[in-house]
């Protein structure tokens, strides 16, 4: 289960960011202070992003699942933030494209095959239109991981 | 069951090319195949398909211009969920096309 693994340290409702480098500074920054990522992911996150963008349109709700290579993770992790206002991203497979992103869903992955239950859970949660709405209107990390586990009850 | 390789491309080689992954296996299983599937970033992706290893490519980030010589199919549909039973006839459509 995902909810049981989420580390209210690296939730950030609420989170305020102007573009999409404040939103990897600020998000990538916890996965760094918290041992889950080298110093050089933020970086390589901003890097990975002008080549292969990482919004989603999820029917009316923008999103964002920013990760980058292996070699800048040390274990795997997911950072989740709550923006106060959208923050632009185009998005994935385009380069004009734009997603105007409310919902952050920082992926941290280290082995893609030893996450992959991981990652088809996080794919699960996140094409339910019901489950975004909620969790943008969210004001406290309890209430994030709250929603995430009512969602996986029902898997 | 008929037995198939894809090959399945994005930016990274590992997020959302092993998400779109786990859906192939799931949804094609239940049409009939069992899949094997290799995990590729764009620029890799030339070379392994040349390779006569693999029926098809399943990709979310563009392709480089190349001569692929087997079908390629955008797989942002898998992501999102919308769309996604189109996404599988397509898949299913050019698996056919290359006698699987």
């Amino acid at each position: 289960m995902i909810w049981e693994d989420l580390n209210e340290d690296l939730i950030m409702p609420e989170l305020e960011a102007g573009s999409s480098e404040e939103v990897f500074q600020q998000l990538g920054g916890l996965l760094v202070s918290g041992g889950y990522c080298k110093t050089s992911y933020v970086d390589a996150l901003k890097e990975r992003e002008k080549d292969f963008p990482t919004g989603i349109n999820m029917g009316s709700i923008g999103i964002a699942i920013p990760h980058t290579d292996k070699e800048h993770v040390i274990k795997g992790a997911v950072a989740i933030g709550v923006l106060k206002e959208p923050v632009h991203f185009y998005q994935m497979g385009t380069n004009d494209e734009n997603v105007s992103a409310k919902l952050i869903f920082m992926l941290a992955v280290k082995d893609p095959k030893e996450h992959l239950v991981f990652l088809q859970r996080i794919l699960m949660i996140l094409q339910d239109q019901e489950v975004l709405e909620k969790l943008t209107k969210t004001r406290n990390k309890q209430e994030i991981i709250e929603i995430i586990k009512e969602k996986e009850k029902q898997l | 069951m008929k037995a198939v390789n894809i090959l399945s491309v994005c930016g990274s080689g590992t997020v959302t090319s092993s998400m779109v992954a786990a859906k192939l296996k799931e949804k094609l299983g239940d049409r009939g195949y069992s899949v094997s599937t290799t995990e590729a970033r764009p620029t890799e992706a030339l070379n392994l398909a040349q390779s006569g290893r693999f029926d098809i490519i399943t990709h979310t980030s563009p392709l480089p211009d190349g001569d692929y010589k087997i079908p390629a199919v955008n797989a942002f549909a898998c992501i999102t969920g919308i769309g996604e039973d189109q996404f599988f006839d397509q898949v299913e459509e050019a698996l056919k096309s290359v006698g699987k």
